[in-house]
């Protein structure tokens, strides 16, 4: 069984838990999921599952965007 | 001649004796010729030979030693020739390298200036370029301000959503 773990910048509730759960088995199959809260990332998720991590934390897209800019203002 | 031989004659004069004394005379003379005219001679002309040759040998001498003063002279006179052309031939060449050290060093210069152009330019570049990426830094900054501040419990799920709908659906 694979092992998920789920980072968000705040708790989730028990009923998103239970949203989140249901469309990563779609994808995932049963899986057991480890959940971290870390502020740092702003908002959005990092689910990671042993081998591939999937990025979709606000602090990655803020980072990103500014890369974007930089690269813009550079041309 | 016995009379003469024998009488005395007037002022006391012995024919004898003269007589006597003429071959005497004559002996002494042959004498003289044999024993010291003859080596004499034979010696004063051994040493005419001898002042004759050394005179030779002088004048040869004097001859070789005037040729010498010839031709010491005549070096004297290309060392001269020579060292004039030396002189004029470094003078040549010092204004030569001074020309080329002036027009290398002017090229140098040029070269220093317009490097310095460039340097200058690319710093205002790099500068220019630095103050914009900080303005996107500052940007990006107040935008994770206002995230932490201003994001809802409900947007935050929605972004989350978005998330684990655009990876599961992503076979």
């Amino acid at each position: 069984m694979n092992t998920l773990t789920i980072t968000t910048s705040r708790e989730l509730s028990p009923e998103k838990k239970f949203d989140i759960e249901t469309k990563l088995q779609r994808k995932y199959g049963y899986f057991k999921a480890i959940y971290r809260v870390d502020q740092t990332i702003l908002g959005g998720i990092i689910i990671f599952d042993g081998q591939t991590a999937y990025d979709g934390s606000l602090k990655t897209q803020l980072a990103k965007l500014r890369d974007r800019v930089v690269d813009k203002i550079q041309q | 001649m016995d009379i003469i031989l024998s009488a005395n004659l007037p002022l006391g004069i012995d024919g004898m004796k003269i007589l006597l004394h003429l071959m005497n005379f004559l002996i002494l003379m042959i004498g003289v010729t044999l024993l010291v005219y003859k080596p004499v001679k034979k010696f004063i002309e051994k040493r005419q030979n001898e002042i004759k040759e050394q005179y030779e040998s002088n004048e040869q001498a004097k001859k070789e030693a005037e040729e010498l003063n010839l031709l010491y002279h005549e070096k004297l006179e290309n060392v001269d020739n020579e060292i004039m052309a030396r002189r004029l031939e470094a003078e040549r060449v010092a204004h030569t390298i001074k020309e080329n050290a002036t027009s290398e060093a002017a090229k140098k210069a040029e070269e220093i200036i317009n490097r310095a152009e460039l340097e200058s330019q690319e710093i205002k570049k790099e500068t220019i370029s630095g103050i914009k990426t900080q303005v996107a830094d500052v940007a990006v900054a107040i935008a994770k301000a206002l995230i932490e501040k201003e994001i809802s419990a409900e947007e935050n799920d929605k972004i989350i959503d978005q998330c684990i709908d655009d990876w599961t659906n992503e076979e």
